[in-house]
């Protein structure tokens, strides 16, 4: 029950906590490490398929030069807005560059987008929701009051304005998208922490005197961040989507750099003449997010059983 | 529990069936009351804070940034003043915060207009256009999350499910621009871009917002259905529900008398989530059908580097979103006595 109502407090972010598991021992899980693959074969068939497309999609990210057909930034104004052809799989943009190369190139600025935010989102959330948890009283009630605050600011309106604030661009927004995704990890991270905070190991390292530092960093950390770990799996792919909003409206990846986004931003403005533009970079998106979602639902059932429906 | 009983007979089955005895101490219902008004006024004076606090996230000198590097010394001294920049930090935070909490919040930059009154045009075409596409979402989202709940595991649910989570997936602005491109451009069924309100005939009105609210709908659709699955699924395993299956009662009078009304908080609660949610699409969806609401004006207002607007609209909908969620919350304890402050 306590559950719900916290949702209902906060509800303005794209992701929802995860239940808290209540498992009865928290601890360290027993390891039954022989049939860890052939397991997650077995009962998690989509959550492999989208981990290889995920990789596959990371390997011709990092690979981008050796795996593009052409230089993404190439104008060839005479062949412009071109349909696919051998020369170009993905036909041409509006100013005559591959859109397959932009694609490929696409999936870099994307994905280290994503990347950054969720990095910020988990660099400003976990530690604030261990200090809230662990220090309880008035730390915990001011943290957590600030946090639902800001949850309750439409998400992406809260990041056009501070990217506003900041001024556009791939690293401002990104840091703009994780500020806001990060009261959701502080949330859930303070949850966790006040569950492992009363294990018996957390209380028997308190009473052998240790300092509060090392019982945060050796026990409570982690004990208890694996389901936030699977929470920054599913924040990845708002993050994308997030990305993609920001990059279309102008105010993330500015061009000539190609991004998903961004080249849904230029689609966008030859929609009358050439459609077809829009499809592949939304295409991109969708089943990115798609498999961060599937990826992160996956681990959440194999790392919390009860929840498996 | 008496009220409770009065209200929804359902719930307080559900309460006698799965809730501890409760401690005899818990504070009177007007005290509670008073506690939560506080909380929430507690909350929009932080979100003075933070919609304020943009303008000093600003690198350097907002007046410089707005200006430009070849402005005059008394142009920027003109605009500092206008911003009020010339004041203490403290002094400015109480100017700006007292004054929008009276709902003026200055002059635009760019337009030249009171804020207050840019922002008061273009919040109901926002409006409109949420709860209709929220309506969009109860209204297919709530017979598909049924159908899937009791066709669990088979062809419907698997079907319905992977389609939830492509729903959620998908951009909503990319999906804005297909329905762009098939319904208005290739068929011309609806005009492509711009707004008609419902003043101008709810005909009229259709025709222009349907594909706007589609596109807004469809990742509430997707949320509402797998919500409701997920939560009539976790009653169909419950006690009162294998009792009531044990008494020979009909399956549609067990959906309708007891699993509906005790799905009513999950939906509550979504709804909640929806409007938030929707507020944050309409950013990206109206600048895709240039529709001119709040969401299009934050975009344009961070264009053009116009301040003052912007912090208005981001406090004015959060201001919504913490409305929204306050009358959900006093709802959903008018349906579930469960729920104690």
């Amino acid at each position: 029950m306590t559950d719900r109502a916290e949702t209902a407090v906060a509800p303005a972010m794209p992701i929802e906590e995860p239940r808290s598991p209540e498992r009865g021992t928290p601890g360290p899980q027993p390891r039954r490490r022989t049939s860890a693959l052939g397991r997650w074969l077995r009962q998690e068939p989509a959550g492999v398929v989208a981990a290889l497309f995920l990789a596959a999609v990371v390997v011709v990210a990092v690979f981008a030069p050796l795996v593009a057909p052409a230089d993404p930034l190439q104008q060839d104004i005479p062949g412009r807005l071109a349909s696919p052809s051998a020369a170009h799989w993905l036909g041409t943009d509006d100013i005559g560059r591959d859109v397959l190369s932009r694609l490929i190139f696409g999936a870099r600025a994307s994905l280290w987008a994503a990347l950054l935010a969720v990095t910020v989102a988990a660099v400003i959330g976990i530690p604030l929701g261990l200090l809230a948890g662990y220090a309880g009283r008035w730390v915990d009630a001011a943290l957590m009051r600030i946090t639902d605050t800001i949850l309750s600011f439409p998400a992406l309106v809260l990041a056009v304005g501070v990217t506003g604030a900041l001024g556009v661009g791939l690293t401002t927004s990104m840091f703009a998208i994780g500020l806001v995704f990060a009261p959701s990890v502080a949330r859930l991270m303070r949850g966790r922490t006040l569950t492992v905070r009363n294990e018996p190991y957390v209380e028997a390292s308190t009473l052998a005197g240790s300092r509060s530092t090392g019982i945060i960093v050796r026990h409570i950390l982690p004990n208890a961040v694996q389901p936030v770990l699977v929470q920054l799996s599913l924040l990845f792919a708002a993050a994308l989507l997030a990305e993609a909003g920001l990059s279309f409206l102008g105010l993330g990846v500015q061009p000539p750099t190609p991004s998903w986004g961004a080249m849904l931003g230029r689609a966008y403005g030859y929609l009358n003449k050439a459609p077809a533009q829009m499809y592949a970079p939304g295409i991109a998106i969708a089943l990115c997010a798609l498999s961060f979602n599937i990826l992160g639902d996956a681990i959440r059932r194999q790392l919390d059983p009860q929840q498996r429906r | 529990m008496a009220v409770g009983l009065t209200v929804a007979p359902a719930a307080a089955i559900t309460a006698e069936a799965t809730s501890p005895p409760r401690g005899t101490s818990r504070p009177r219902r007007g005290r509670r009351g008073l506690l939560r008004l506080a909380s929430f006024l507690i909350t929009v004076v932080l979100a003075t804070f933070i919609s304020f606090v943009l303008i000093k996230l600003v690198p350097g000198d907002p007046a410089t940034a707005i200006a430009g590097e070849n402005a005059t010394a008394e142009q920027l001294a003109e605009l500092r003043h206008k911003l009020g920049l010339d004041n203490g930090l403290f002094q400015q935070y109480w100017h700006w915060a007292s004054r929008a909490l009276h709902g003026d919040f200055g002059i635009s930059l760019y337009t030249g207009q009171r804020v207050s009154s840019m922002v008061a045009q273009r919040l109901p075409i926002t409006v409109e256009l949420v709860v209709y596409a929220t309506l969009l979402s109860l209204v297919i989202g709530v017979p598909l999350g049924v159908i899937a709940a009791m066709r669990r595991g088979k062809l419907a649910d698997r079907v319905l499910t992977g389609l939830s989570s492509l729903g959620v997936a998908i951009p909503n602005f990319w999906l804005g621009m297909v329905l762009v491109t098939l319904f208005a451009l290739t068929f011309t069924w609806f005009p492509a871009t711009g707004f008609t309100g419902i003043s101008s005939g709810p005909l009229a009105f259709l025709k222009a917002t349907t594909l706007p609210a589609v596109t807004l709908a469809a990742a509430g659709i997707a949320e509402v259905a797998r919500q409701l699955r997920s939560a009539l699924i976790e009653i169909f395993a419950s006690d009162y529900m294998r009792t009531s299956r044990a008494r020979g009662l009909p399956r549609r009078t067990m959906i309708w008398r007891h699993a509906f009304p005790n799905a009513g908080v999950t939906m509550l609660t979504i709804v909640g989530l929806l409007v938030s949610r929707m507020l944050s699409a309409t950013v990206v969806v109206e600048t895709v059908f240039a529709i001119p609401g709040i969401g299009s004006l934050v975009v344009d207002a961070v264009k053009q580097r116009d301040y003052p607007v912007l912090q208005a609209v981001v406090f004015v909908l959060a201001v919504i979103v913490l409305l929204v969620n306050g009358v959900v919350d006093v709802l959903y304890r008018r349906i579930d006595p469960r729920i104690e402050a």
